[in-house]
């Protein structure tokens, strides 16, 4: 038996100011279509615990209470072109995408934090990272090195981490850490479709992509598990004295292991998801089969993807790498109609 | 648009309303079934004991946790970090302190939430309709000690903190507040665990097992008064050792900054007699009759209770937590167990030879045969090389018939290559089962583990001692030596050494103090005490500071000797012990180790706190 939480007698309804914009709508006989959005919502009392303020001498298990506020701003889009040249050749080109970014106008703050720490104005479910500053590249640079890190640890080595000293203080320390702007939702997605057709072939094709989001990178590697080739390719080591990749580490042993930019990796990608052509038997010989119809395939499921990310799948909001990847799937095939 | 929404609201309910009346609106005041009211509780007995029953929940498993204290000392290493290489290194800070916030047992967070509920408690409990006014006495009795045990953990572990005795609600302004001075909370404790003795006093029938007790309370007072009158906690002389601490802010939230030691040491040795004149506690196993015995008996002492048991946390193999979990934690890689806090070579080499004489890596006799003619007590708590442990698993069976733990490295004849080869022990790094999980170090804790659970599979119910008997002895000795009564320390002290096995002391003055400092190391080594006592003794520099040391165990064959499956044999073999320093963990000592950082982020929240020097 305990305090399940300190009652709030004001709790109230989460109140959201939504408005839209939008048009739709069609040119030249419906061969030009589009659709277009643009939104901006106003949520005001999110609920949200005031654990950053409140100290815990208090000892209170915080309720939640109508106090935070987000704006969310974006637009929708998506245009196509369809058209009939001759009889035999048809098409239909589209293009379509999203943008969402949201902004923290009230949120609960520790009332001591820095201000490049601070939640207000930022997205939401953003982290605090280390600034990464390169790394140290032999103990000739960490001779000449003048900031503190006793903070992080009591013996630096070549192929160890810089970071920025963001309050100047000469120290490194959590103060130094960042809110970093992005999360790993991106804010743009879009799209490109292409449908062709040309007497008895068929060819439809599907671009996907993103922009704005980033992920964080911790993969559990060291003596319990592999590294990515990557991180292995470029690590420093006395051969290689890297001053830009750090030398390798056993899971989270090393104070640059985890929680700084250098693992924040952009998540932009384009992707041909899907690329697929067929053909349909003539009519003439359907009769003399005896069939309905007959259509012989083949399609590729993410056949390339182009990206900065590389180690993990851009589409994944897990750092960890523990997921099922995605695969590419060669398809080919016929579909028989009797 | 907020009132158009209350006005939806409304007309909603009263629909509703309407809708129902015409059946049972009972329904719409059900209360939940998970939950109960504030009101409710305190007018139920039983949930007002239920309310206490949870303040316990602060006590966590005690010092059963994956992530042990005895870690953050020179006792044990932490094989899988977990923030704890960063105690070692002296690297923790306001913002980064895994250990400290987090996996430790004095987590300033829990031990406020705790504190908070013992004041609603207090604020509340008279309104309980007690059938027997005692169960309400005995609860009274309770709560102060567990408030007082919670701010001993923070101020052992912080220095002064802030003493909160009103219960805040959410419609307070203000809720910074100042740490009190060192002094002031020394007292509130004090005064909390007379409170405790004075509901608890001659309750012990009718108290059970695992709550706290009259003698529970008097042992707590005799710990913080033994830590208040140490050197750490007397500014002239913490300010005379250290730098850093002459550096503090506020030397009075960290020690007395005036005021007679003398008077402290005196205090503190009434309060260890009071408990020893209870009459109610004893050393168990007083007077074995062979060192064997003595090691035997040793073993025993922490496996059950037994009369020096004063207050402990209890477990069942049939719930699930990190106290039944111990052998599993610490137990060697080559049993499927992970090997968590291992035994160092700094703690090995502090165990004395059997005849009270030190251990030397310089004797030719003590390197050849390191784990020959030791204390004891040193069979009873390491697992080292060749020492014989329980049956293996089925897997691993067939390696090792022998069931010894094995952490060197050992040549076997490999019949198909026919030629000689170096086969790593099952319980390395290097071994066969597990390795990554495998000790850096080369032993293995054995005091705690019960040796008949497979702690592959199943929990034990070995309980953690949070007082027993032998600590409030060495309280009494440790002031009795303090105030120059040397006679009187002797005579406790060698209480203790007759029931380890070991010769009596007669030093006096500085070598006995010497003495008392190792023997406490060693009998209550694992037991969370080196963790204070090194700090309020000053010696941390020398002692946890200290580079971190393991064992190398080489195991050659002898000439003409082919033995294709290895087991420890002097005959087949010869050994060698080398101790080397492990560089995986960079342990040093800074003064800013002796408190905890107070978090930034409560800092922040807070802005009359004060940090700790050396931050």
């Amino acid at each position: 038996m305990y305090e399940a939480r300190i009652p709030n007698p004001y709790i109230s309804w989460e109140v959201a100011n939504n408005y839209n914009v939008g048009l739709d709508g069609a040119l030249l006989n419906g061969k030009i279509y589009f659709e277009l959005d643009a939104f901006m919502n106003k949520r005001s009392g999110i609920l949200v615990r005031r654990n950053a303020s409140v100290p815990q001498t208090t000892g209170m298990t915080l309720p939640a209470e109508n106090i935070g506020k987000v704006d969310n701003k974006g637009f929708e889009f998506r245009i196509g072109y369809n058209n009939t040249v001759g009889t035999k050749f048809r098409y239909d080109v589209s293009v379509n995408g999203g943008y969402s970014k949201n902004k923290i106008v009230f949120w609960d703050e520790a009332p001591g934090a820095p201000v490049w720490q601070r939640s207000t104005g930022m997205p939401m479910n953003t982290a605090l990272y280390y600034e990464y500053d390169g790394v140290f590249k032999d103990y000739a640079e960490i001779d000449k090195n003048t900031v503190d890190y006793s903070a992080l640890t009591n013996n630096l080595r070549p192929g160890d981490m810089k970071f920025k000293d963001i309050d100047g203080n000469g120290k490194i320390n959590g103060d130094d850490k960042i809110r970093y702007n992005k999360s790993s939702q991106p804010t743009f997605t879009g799209g490109l479709n292409v449908n062709l057709q040309y007497s008895n072939f068929d060819f439809a094709l599907l671009v996907q992509g993103a922009t704005g989001g980033a992920l964080h990178i911790n993969t559990e590697s060291g003596e319990i598990g592999n590294f990515t080739q990557d991180y292995f390719d470029h690590r420093w080591s006395p051969d290689n004295p890297s001053s830009v990749d750090p030398r390798v580490n056993d899971r989270n042993d090393t104070y640059w292991a985890t929680g700084n930019t250098y693992w924040v990796r952009s998540t932009n990608y384009v992707r041909l998801k899907n690329l697929e052509i067929g053909y349909s038997i003539p009519e003439f010989l359907k009769k003399k089969a005896g069939i309905t119809n007959l259509r012989i395939y083949a399609n590729c499921l993410n056949l390339f993807t182009i990206d900065n990310l590389k180690i993990l799948d851009p589409e994944s909001v897990n750092g960890n790498g523990q997921y099922y990847p995605q695969s590419r799937v060669l398809n080919a095939g016929f579909n028989l109609t009797f | 648009m907020n009132q158009l929404l209350k006005k939806i609201y409304i007309s909603i309910g009263i629909a509703g309303a309407f809708t129902v009346s015409a059946c049972n609106t009972d329904f719409l005041n059900t209360k939940p079934l998970g939950e109960a009211t504030k009101d409710d509780v305190w007018q139920d007995p039983a949930l007002a004991e239920a309310f206490v029953n949870e303040i316990y929940n602060g006590l966590s498993s005690g010092g059963f946790l994956e992530t042990m204290l005895s870690s953050a000392t020179d006792e044990t290493m932490f094989t899988h970090n977990y923030g704890m290489k960063n105690m070692g290194e002296a690297t923790i800070s306001p913002t980064d302190a895994e250990y400290v916030n987090t996996r430790g047992t004095f987590q300033w967070g829990e031990m406020y939430k705790r504190i908070r509920a013992c004041n609603v408690f207090f604020q509340n409990i008279q309104k309980v309709p007690f059938d027997k006014t005692a169960t309400g006495e005995r609860l009274k009795g309770e709560v102060y000690f567990l408030r007082a045990y919670y701010y001993h953990q923070l101020v052992r572990a912080y220095g002064g903190v802030p003493l909160v005795d009103v219960v805040y609600t959410l419609d307070d302004k203000d809720y910074t507040i100042d740490r009190a001075s060192f002094s002031d909370c020394v007292e509130h404790i004090v005064k909390d665990c007379d409170s405790a003795v004075f509901y608890l006093h001659a309750k012990d029938a009718s108290i059970i097992k695992g709550r706290a007790t009259e003698g529970a309370a008097m042992a707590l007072k005799s710990r913080i008064l033994i830590y208040a009158a140490s050197d750490l906690h007397d500014f002239p002389t913490a300010k005379a050792k250290s730098t850093v601490m002459a550096a503090a802010q506020k030397p009075e939230v960290l020690a007395y900054t005036s005021g007679n030691r003398t008077e402290r040491w005196q205090r503190a040795k009434a309060a260890a007699k009071a408990v020893m004149d209870l009459g109610r506690y004893s050393l168990a196993f007083p007077s074995p009759a062979t060192p064997e015995e003595a090691s035997a008996n040793y073993q025993q002492l922490f496996l059950a209770d037994n009369t020096e048991s004063i207050f402990s946390r209890y477990f069942l193999n049939t719930k699930s937590e990190a106290g039944g979990q111990i052998g599993l934690y610490n137990g060697l890689n080559g049993y499927h167990n992970w090997s968590g806090n291992t035994p160092t070579q700094l703690l090995i080499d502090d165990y004395e030879m059997s005849d009270g004489t030190l251990f030397n890596w310089g004797e030719a006799s003590h390197k050849a045969n390191p784990y020959r003619n030791r204390d004891p007590r040193f069979y009873a708590s390491i697992l080292y090389d060749g020492a014989n442990w329980r049956q293996r698993p089925t897997d691993v069976a067939s390696k090792d018939p022998a069931n010894q733990t094995q952490t060197g490295v050992y040549e076997v004849w490999e019949p198909e290559q026919q030629k000689i080869i170096n086969s790593p022990g099952l319980d390395t790094r290097q071994g066969p089962v597990e390795n990554w999980n495998g000790s850096f170090t080369g032993y293995y804790m054995k005091k705690f583990i019960d040796p008949n659970v497979d702690a592959q599979y199943f929990r034990q119910e070995v309980p953690y001692p949070f007082f027993r008997y032998t600590e409030v002895l060495f309280n009494y000795a440790e002031a009795c030596i303090e105030l120059g009564e040397d006679g009187e320390a002797r005579e406790y002290l060698n209480k203790i050494r007759t029931r380890a096995g070991m010769p009596a002391f007669t030093e006096s003055g500085a070598a006995l103090k010497a003495r008392f400092q190792r023997e406490k190391e060693i009998e209550m080594v694992f037991e969370e005490q080196r963790f204070f006592d090194v700090r309020r003794w000053m010696v941390a520099p020398v002692t946890v500071g200290r580079a971190l040391r393991g064992i190398n165990v080489v195991g050659k064959l002898k000439p003409n000797v082919k033995v294709t499956l290895y087991q420890r044999n002097e005959t087949n073999y010869d050994y060698t012990y080398t101790p080397v320093t492990l560089v995986n963990e960079n342990r040093i000592w800074l003064d800013k180790m002796y408190f905890m950082p107070l978090q930034r982020d409560e800092m922040n929240r807070n802005n009359k706190l004060v940090q700790n020097p050396g931050y």
